[in-house]
């Protein structure tokens, strides 16, 4: 596994940021995770990491949040799935709207998982895991031809 | 209050109106298609044939009927095929409605009776609510008379030879229609933007409602998640420097936290409930409630409960919705019997005086009857939540489902002598709202 690899956390409300944090480091991947605070941020984030040329500083899996401020979750979504560099990364919206038509938005938009932030810490820690397994999955998959 | 605007709601009266044109156009072909027929069988039955020195023949009138009544049908009612709901169909329509009118007033000789026909072809060309067709069509009542009037007298009002102005004596009586038409027409589109202005109010306040239970599932839910994370936080990190009452209190904050977003979870599909679109189908209530009694196994299997299913009846309504029904309606029979050794709960049906009404009868706990009113009420409990779990959401859901079916709910019961909960369906398939 690329432990330089990153996990982008895109996450306006800094208490959930910290549980997610906390659920992360349960995993010992806390100390692998860029925080971003708004959409627009994590749009120039992502900029950054793709025209780095020659390494592959692109994250490894980023964890949207809907409801952010300036740029929302889904058109962070959408533009990343719109840029030729950023296409193949994967994303999982992590959220507290169980709302339908968030859901389907984010799957027609090419999301490849969606978790509802659960009110229970020990949920929220299986979300993280499973997060996290597929994290290694993809990894997995991906690294013998690298992009 | 929400903000109509303007654009939306002459959008609906918009759409009002092409669809009264489009259904009144399909009316009208019909119409024309029968009434050439009519005209047919008319000629025919006054005068087959006619005299030709000592020959008889087809009588002329018959191919007037024929030729003639096929022309003033066919362009209107292929219009109304094609074109349905535009303005050159209403217009033509009109044209070929009122040139009918006079095919008939010749085909009977001019009596004064046929000429009726054309006040009732006014007055169907008023469905369409459009002004303007009534004008097109009275101007051509008023030009067939002039015209006719001078060139064959008979043919329209039966007699050889008229006075001149007889023409204005039949224009000024289709004027006298006219007028109260038209009255009519403005009354009922004014009626109308009335209508498609309530329908964008209400489309407004749906939306508002759907941004603001957006924002409860979203923003309440947020810092409840944080009570809990960060009180789980605590319980795992502080467990050994808190005492007893400090880890009390701790799980109280907890479980409250879960609790409350529980009742948000209820609240939001409660509300949903009211909004979502209901499907029409017919649902055999048999295997509704089998399916819905082996769903309640897992709380079943360690109990003896005796149950008593009666003969079902096929419902109209939503079967998603219905089998909620009957989920919560079961699951609350099992919940209140659990202090019995026996359960006994017993589910029937019979239908009488165009509804089915539905019953599930148990031996459990029972009510108090003076508080039955408050049974159905949104977070509405007769029991403390340390007795018998739950929010209070399931019956007020129950309510409001079957309120949308366009039926009604009610309950009997005594303290300790078990319950019954029923509710009725309409069986025509009326209501849905």
């Amino acid at each position: 596994m690329n432990t330089a690899k990153r996990i982008l956390l895109a996450e306006d409300s800094t208490n959930d940021a910290e549980l997610t944090l906390l659920a992360l480091a349960e995993q010992d991947l806390a100390g692998n995770v860029t925080r971003v605070c708004d959409g627009a941020e994590a749009l120039e984030h992502l900029a950054r990491a793709a025209g780095n040329a020659g390494q592959d500083t692109r994250p490894a899996v980023v964890l949207l949040d809907i409801k952010m401020p300036k740029v929302g979750g889904l058109e962070v979504l959408r533009r990343i799935r719109a840029d030729e560099r950023l296409r193949t990364v994967p994303v999982v919206m992590l959220t507290s709207s169980r709302e339908d038509r968030d859901v389907a938005e984010s799957y027609r938009l090419g999301a490849n998982a969606y978790v509802v932030k659960p009110l229970d810490f020990d949920e929220y820690l299986a979300a993280v895991r499973k997060v996290w397994e597929f994290w290694a999955e993809v990894n997995e998959v991906a690294s013998p031809s690298p992009r | 209050m929400p903000v109509v605007t303007p654009n939306r709601s002459s959008e609906l009266f918009g759409e009002h109106l092409r669809g009264i044109w489009v259904r009144t156009d399909r009316m009208f072909a019909g119409l024309m298609l029968f009434q050439w027929f009519a005209g047919i069988a008319v000629a025919l039955l006054i005068a087959p044939k006619t005299w030709e020195g000592e020959f008889s023949r087809t009588h002329l009138h018959v191919w007037a009927a024929v030729l003639l009544g096929g022309v003033f049908t066919a362009l209107p009612v292929a219009l109304a095929t094609t074109r349905p709901g535009s303005l050159v169909t209403r217009h033509v329509i009109a044209v070929g409605q009122m040139m009918t009118s006079a095919l008939l007033i010749h085909l009977t000789g001019g009596r004064i009776e046929s000429h009726f026909h054309v006040f009732g072809s006014l007055a169907f060309l008023a469905f369409y609510r459009d002004w303007p067709v009534l004008i097109t069509a009275s101007a051509v009542v008023g030009a067939d008379h002039i015209l006719r009037g001078v060139y064959w007298p008979q043919s329209v009002y039966g007699v050889a030879s008229i006075e001149p102005w007889r023409w204005v004596e039949h224009v000024w009586w289709v004027v006298f229609e006219d007028f109260f038409l038209v009255i009519s027409i403005l009354q009922s589109r004014s009626e109308m933007s009335g209508i498609a202005e309530r329908q964008t109010r209400l489309e407004a306040s749906n939306t508002e409602l759907e941004a603001f239970s957006y924002s409860v599932s979203h923003d309440l839910r947020t810092p409840l998640r944080h009570i809990s994370g960060f009180s789980a936080q605590l319980q795992r990190h502080a467990q050994n420097s808190l005492d007893d009452k400090a880890r009390h209190h701790l799980d109280q904050i907890v479980r409250s936290a879960d609790r409350m977003g529980r009742l948000i979870d209820d609240l939001l599909s409660f509300s949903r409930m009211g909004r979502s679109e209901m499907q029409r189908a017919t649902v055999p209530l048999g295997p509704l409630v089998k399916e819905a009694v082996q769903d309640l196994h897992e709380e079943t299997k360690t109990r003896r409960i005796d149950w008593t299913i009666g003969p079902l009846p096929e419902v109209k309504g939503d079967p998603a919705m219905l089998r909620l029904v009957l989920a919560n309606l079961l699951s609350n029979a099992v919940k209140y019997t659990r202090t019995r050794t026996e359960a006994r709960v017993e589910i029937g049906a019979r239908s009488a005086n165009g509804e089915t009404t539905v019953f599930v009868r148990d031996n459990g706990v029972g009510f108090d009857m003076q508080y039955v009113d408050n049974l159905f009420g949104i977070f509405q409990r007769l029991h403390s939540a340390e007795a018998f779990e739950g929010t209070g959401i399931g019956l007020a859901n129950v309510r409001r489902i079957i309120h949308r079916h366009g039926g009604r709910t009610w309950a009997e019961g005594e303290v300790d002598e078990g319950a019954a909960f029923y509710f009725s369906l309409p069986t025509t398939a009326e209501g849905g709202r």
